[in-house]
């Protein structure tokens, strides 16, 4: 058996084992499953992130009273939006716009720090809690298991980064903390206006 | 195994190694966040009023050197909404390296203007920065991403300024300080005969 055939026989297992790749199952993030993808979710698509995001700060800088007006409709309308979105029941609504303008909207709210009445957290949480819920559907063909484990992922999700956030901030009490909440809505308001002024062109 | 087999099975696999072409920057999210976020970055004009906002602001003192990192991006966004509306502003390089010769001589002369006027002067030079960055977003991958790169670049251009000018209450801090404005209205000053 001359070298060559040697070397090419060495090789060939070599050759081979540079192709496997990670295994990929069915999910946002690939091989991660339904129900973590459904986790992360709002933290992934970046319109909810910066809605979620700046809901939170609102809502945290308000204070617990804020928080008890602002939670339960807001849970609520996520879990029915969800539902509706698994039943592929979205209403055609623009919800990156919606989204993206409740985030400006909150970011400028925080900035200015301006006191809402209790009422306007009520009616903020309901729609924001509605659009995230409508605009988080599954894609067609999985099972009911698989839909419901993405949903139930995703109203975890939504719930744990809202509460979560709020809570930090309703704890920052030093000025340079609330300069830095300010200062995080003031980036979030730039960037969302950036891009509906695009979407309004 | 035969020669030709084994020859085949080579040739076989190494076309199996073959991966997707990527001439160009990633089109997906983190490709938008990416060349957002380092758009500022490489831009020296853009690093250095940046940073002179930052280390203004120590001077000025408090609140100032709050006000300015909350203020700037929402000016900023303004000036980029008019640059993605397609509405031209003239001499947008001018002004821009503009901003760096100004704000890099009132960091030098440790100036302290009324507030107003020192938030309308950033203000202004906010708009320009603003619509370059603007003007490339309709390009980006994902405009969201790409603005909330530049938006965060921006931001942290701002604190390593406001970091660096805290060194003005250590005992020669104020003369470091001043150097770096030294240094930045040279460029700025470099910035502009190359604009002009």
């Amino acid at each position: 058996m001359n070298t060559r055939l040697i070397a090419a026989r060495w090789c060939l297992p070599a050759l081979l084992a540079l192709l496997p790749q990670l295994a990929l199952a069915h999910s946002p993030i690939e091989g991660i499953g339904r129900f973590y993808g459904g986790l992360l979710h709002p933290v992934l698509v970046l319109p909810h992130a910066l809605a979620l995001l700046t809901f939170a700060l609102l809502v945290g800088q308000c204070g617990v009273s804020a928080m008890r007006r602002a939670y339960p409709p807001f849970l609520l309308a996520l879990a029915v939006g969800l539902t509706l979105a698994g039943f592929d029941m979205t209403f055609g609504l623009p919800s990156e716009r919606l989204l993206l303008s409740s985030a400006l909207l909150c970011g400028l709210l925080v900035v200015l720090q301006w006191k809402l009445p209790l009422l306007a957290f009520t009616v903020l949480g309901a729609i924001l809690g509605a659009v995230v819920g409508l605009d988080s559907g599954v894609e067609a063909g999985l099972s009911r298991q698989e839909t419901f484990a993405a949903l139930l992922g995703c109203w975890l999700g939504a719930t744990i980064g809202l509460i979560v956030i709020a809570g930090v901030v309703e704890l920052a009490r030093r000025p340079w903390q609330k300069v830095a909440i300010r200062i995080v809505a003031s980036w979030v308001c730039a960037s969302t206006l950036l891009v509906l002024a695009l979407a309004l062109r | 195994m035969t020669k030709p087999v084994l020859n085949a099975a080579l040739a076989g696999t190494l076309l199996l190694l073959a991966s997707t072409a990527q001439a160009h920057a990633p089109t997906d999210i983190a490709g938008g966040f990416n060349s957002g976020f380092l758009h500022p970055l490489f831009g020296w004009d853009h690093v250095a009023a940046m940073v002179a906002v930052g280390l203004w602001g120590a001077f000025l003192g408090r609140p100032a050197i709050w006000l300015l990192p909350v203020v700037f991006p929402l000016v900023m966004a303004v000036g980029g909404a008019l640059g993605v509306a397609g509405i031209a502003l003239p001499g947008v390089e001018i002004g821009i390296a503009a901003s760096a010769l100004v704000l890099g001589l009132m960091v030098l002369l440790a100036a302290r203007p009324p507030l107003p006027v020192a938030a309308v002067l950033v203000g202004v030079f906010a708009i320009f920065h603003g619509h370059a960055h603007g003007t490339e977003l309709p390009h980006a991958a994902s405009p969201l991403a790409y603005s909330v790169g530049f938006v965060l670049s921006t931001g942290l251009l701002h604190l390593t300024g406001i970091a660096f000018g805290l060194l003005t209450h250590l005992r020669f801090g104020n003369t470091l300080v001043r150097a770096g404005g030294a240094v930045i209205a040279v460029a700025g000053a470099w910035f502009l005969y190359q604009a002009l």
